[in-house]
């Protein structure tokens, strides 16, 4: 038995071991190991100045609007983050926030459709569209998801959204006038709430639902 | 009389067909010491999970167990188990130790329902020495949230205490060990068996039993335990979702610890696909507001296609993906890609149709992406760059996409490619450490030194090194096998050839016609034997059969693992024909018929459950006109091989994976050359059985 804990304990650890050569097949386990918690780090790492100097340091309006690009912040307390995003695509009403292209964030005027780079992605959506969202409307809303085995998989919602009236938020020291909606969205053993607070057309702040790993997210616009 | 057997298994097939009423309680059932779903030592009517893998421990006294059991579907599941008796020569003088292994089949013939319980008929060691021979019918019932209450009735082992008489009639000796003991199941003695499973916390569950197993060979044969009590129980502590730990009061005199590693394949470790977010699609302009961007012209300008070629290539080197060439029109771009990291064919084509939206001018419409496997392309998928624009962002956009791609034979290397003159001839090696298992629990731990010279597209050389490191196997007693050693000297091997040439082949992979995959190996084939193997495989892409044909001639080579054949003298050719199908949700099945490397002839039948993610879990069978008593006390050679992807357990972008295959007992017949490289399974990712169970992947 001795042996047998000796061998396998060895064999852990060479397991751990990365081997070496020049062929690409993979990354190497280890630094992958920390390279995902680096990724996970959404605004850390060289590149974006931006991102860099948001994670690395609290940071005032003025040092972000030095960059003269529009800023969002995602934070999610099941991913352990707190970063600002920059936009890496947008295409007619769908932007595209990232940090240093390993996770990205794709909003419809505000409304989250897809994540990537986070493991458990939403994939796509079918989302209310920000008028729906105003009005109080009632809609079905379907996410899609890479489900067991990694085949796709779906969860519909019914939903109702309801205006819950005037609030006035403070986005990174800066007080802004909004309109608070509640969109309340269910289905059999599962119930999701995401709220907007919502100024003009733009979606100023939000605390979205990803999927059931991520589970919920908050998005700030910070500098338009 | 004689019949009544088939009688019991025709009803159980009846009432499962009968049984249409919608489960009551999902009956997930926990895993006993024998690593099957059930009471301690006692079985249950109940099943895992759906594609749950365990691996099982047991410490009690001087019995070590090790189990590994799959539940292939929702009702049937199996089991591989590794046993060894220390003190074996307590009474009887002898082996100091005795091992054994043996196999188990479990159908759930009834599903809980409101006042059914759940009904699970199972066999015990059905093929191998007969040690632990027997067979059940086992009931449980779930009686509110904690309390579940089995019964059930054994023969064989677990008819051997307190039994009721034999309905079915004696219980016939079996010989030769090995072959399934048909004639055996359900006659003897029958004996009632019982016991209680309570949840006491979401950790904690109290198991109580009587049980119907005397342990006559180990109490009264040997002398290795006391059996003083039919009453076992004791606490398990459910740590996460993946690991349970047992102790157990047994046979009134013993304690008996337990641990299970329960791992899920559909579930990744990490959660779900890790790895960098993909590049967004670049959208061209509208037609209207810039139909200059559209213009044709680019394509006679003389630099475009290195130009094109360079500027993909750098974009796919983040993924891990070469460009082997590529070929365009005004609107068309066929690109050959050979995807070295990502394990999932639909997400190299996604990436590569991403690429190509950044790099090809507007003009080009259709993305013809072919994956090269070996130098040989594997498919065309061939994707519209409007419908990759339009659907983005567009809510189930995997199945849209899905619906307007399609899927094709690979076809020749367009006339007009522009290759890389840098990946051919490539040398890469690479230097690892690895783990060979010889049987449960025993092997060694080197390391393996490989390299492979990629001289043209479908020619490789490749070879590699092992060395050992540290082992815990022993020479063993010498084969007695009354064939050519083909495959029981591997002991012999394994101690002598250190270091060892494990393989030095030069293979050629062609498309000889549409639909038609070949390949050509010669050299050091494997550790035992040389020389060269053929093979051609028909298999259209979207096709759920394929039929091959190989034959070889081989050499068996020294046991030093050095280049000689002076050892053994032994040369045979071997060939077969086989069938691939895939009968769908993933279970695969292969017949090959032909003459083996003992001269022997006969047949392999197999069966893989396949997931998207690369785990794979099988049995096989090969029966030959190699008798039962030539072959060794295992009677033929059956085993189970599966393989962990090391992206499913490490989240690490690869697609390599963990293998092994376990058989009861190593016998000469049956015996196949190891060749690397057979066709099938590596075009098949990207083939429509390969690509459309995770084609979500596409767009990630």
């Amino acid at each position: 038995m001795k042996l047998q804990a000796c061998l396998a304990s060895a064999a852990i650890g060479l397991a751990l071991l990365a081997g070496c050569g020049n062929d690409t097949g993979s990354t190497n386990p280890v630094a992958s190991a920390v390279g995902q918690m680096a990724k996970a780090s959404l605004a850390k790492g060289k590149g974006d100045k931006a991102a860099t100097s948001a994670a690395t340091a609290p940071t005032s309006r003025q040092d972000l609007a030095a960059f003269g690009k529009p800023i969002l912040r995602v934070r999610s307390e099941r991913l352990g983050q707190d970063g600002f995003l920059t936009i890496a695509d947008a295409k007619a009403n769908v932007v595209t926030w990232t940090a240093q292209g390993q996770a990205t964030f794709s909003l419809r005027d505000g409304i989250l459709i897809q994540t990537r780079g986070l493991a458990a992605d939403l994939m796509s959506a079918e989302a209310p569209s920000l008028e729906q969202l105003k009005s109080g409307a009632s809609y079905p809303r379907v996410y899609f998801f890479l489900g067991q085995d990694d085949r796709g998989t779906r969860r519909t919602y019914a939903c109702v959204a309801s205006v819950v009236g005037r609030e006035k938020i403070t986005v990174l020291d800066r007080t802004h006038t909004v309109t608070h909606v509640s969109e309340r969205c269910s289905r059999p053993n599962s119930q999701v709430t995401n709220d907007f607070w919502i100024e003009g057309k733009t979606i100023r702040k939000s605390r979205q639902w990803a999927s059931s790993r991520i589970s919920y997210v908050e998005f700030e616009q910070v500098i338009d | 009389m004689h019949n009544s057997p088939r009688c019991l298994l025709a009803f159980l097939a009846a009432s499962t067909a009968l049984s249409l009423a919608p489960a009551f309680a999902e009956g997930t059932g926990t895993l006993n010491i024998n690593g099957a779903t059930g009471l301690i030592d006692m079985p249950s009517g109940e099943t895992q999970k759906d594609a749950t893998f365990s691996f099982s421990t047991l410490v009690v006294g001087p019995i070590t167990r090790a189990t590994l059991s799959f539940q292939v579907s929702e009702r049937l599941s199996g089991s591989f188990r590794f046993q060894a008796w220390r003190d074996w020569d307590t009474l009887i003088p002898g082996d100091a130790k005795e091992s054994d292994r043996s196999m188990d089949l479990r159908y759930q013939v009834l599903k809980e329902g409101k006042y059914v319980p759940a009904l699970t008929i199972g066999l015990i060691d059905f093929t191998g020495q007969g040690l632990f021979s027997s067979e059940y019918i086992a009931a449980t019932k779930n009686l509110g949230d904690r309390l579940k209450v089995t019964g059930g009735l054994g023969w064989g082992r677990l008819g051997s205490d307190g039994g009721i008489g034999a309905p079915f009639g004696d219980r016939p000796a079996v010989s030769p060990t090995g072959t399934p003991n048909a004639d055996q199941w359900f006659r003897g003695e029958a004996a009632p068996f019982a016991g209680v499973e309570y949840k006491i916390s979401d950790n904690w569950t109290f198991k109580g039993e009587y049980s119907s197993d005397a342990y006559l060979l180990e109490d009264g044969t040997r002398g290795l335990i006391d059996r003083a009590s039919p009453f076992n129980f004791g606490f398990e502590y459910q740590r996460n979702a993946n690991m349970r730990f047992g102790i157990y009061s047994l046979y009134g005199s013993e304690v008996g610890l337990t641990f299970h590693l329960i791992l899920d394949p559909k579930s990744r470790m990490s959660g779900g696909v890790t790895g960098a977010a993909p590049v967004p699609v670049l959208a061209r302009p509208a037609r209207s507001a810039d139909p200059d961007a559209y213009d044709g012209g680019w394509v006679t300008q003389p630099d475009a296609g290195p130009i094109l070629r360079k500027n993909l290539a750098k974009r796919l080197a983040a993924d891990g993906i070469a460009v082997e060439d590529i070929a365009y029109t005004a609107t068309t771009v066929q690109v050959r890609i050979r995807n070295g990291r990502i394990d999932a064919g639909s997400q190299a084509v996604g990436r590569t149709a991403r690429a190509l939206s950044h790099v090809m001018p507007a003009s080009v419409e259709v993305f013809e992406i072919v994956p090269v496997v070996n130098g040989i392309g594997a498919s065309k998928i061939t994707i519209r760059r409007s419908d990759l624009e339009g659907l983005e962002y567009t809510a189930d956009n995997a199945s849209l996409l899905r619906e307007r791609v399609t899927v094709t034979d690979a076809g020749p290397v367009p006339a007009y490619a522009i290759g890389d003159e840098a990946l051919y001839p490539k040398f890469t090696w690479s230097l690892r450490p690895a783990l060979r298992f010889s049987e449960p629990l025993k092997g060694d731990i080197g390391l393996r030194l490989s390299a492979t010279y990629d001289i043209a597209p479908g020619l490789i050389l490749s070879g590699s090194i092992y060395t050992q490191i540290a082992s815990n196997t022993d020479l063993g007693t010498p084969s007695t096998s009354p064939l050519q050693h083909v495959r029981t000297d591997a002991s012999r091997y394994t101690e002598s050839g250190n270091p060892t040439l494990e393989r030095l082949t030069f293979a050629w992979y062609g498309r000889p016609a549409p639909d038609v995959y070949s390949r050509l190996t010669v050299g050091y084939l494997e550790r035992m034997h040389a020389g060269v193997s053929g093979e051609v495989l028909w298999k259209p892409v979207d096709s759920q059969l394929a039929l091959g044909a190989e034959i070889n001639y081989t050499l068996q080579r020294n046991t030093d693992g050095g280049l000689g054949f002076d050892e053994y003298n032994y040369d045979v050719v071997t060939g077969y024909v086989s069938a691939y199908y895939d009968f769908g949700n993933g279970f695969l099945g292969q017949v090959d018929v032909g003459k083996y490397l003992a001269g022997d002839v006969g047949a392999t039948i197999s069966v893989d459950r396949v997931f998207a993610n690369g785990w794979r879990v099988g049995a096989f069978a090969t029966v030959t006109d190699v008798s039962a008593a030539d072959f060794g006390e295992t009677g033929f050679d059956k085993g189970i091989r599966f393989t962990i992807p090391l992206n499913w357990a490490l989240g690490t972008e690869t697609r390599r994976g963990f293998g092994v295959t376990m058989r009861p007992g190593t016998g000469d017949g049956g015996a196949r050359v190891d060749v690397d490289g057979r066709l099938y399974e590596s075009i098949r990712d990207y083939h429509t059985d390969g690509l459309d169970p995770d084609w979500g992947r596409v767009w990630r």
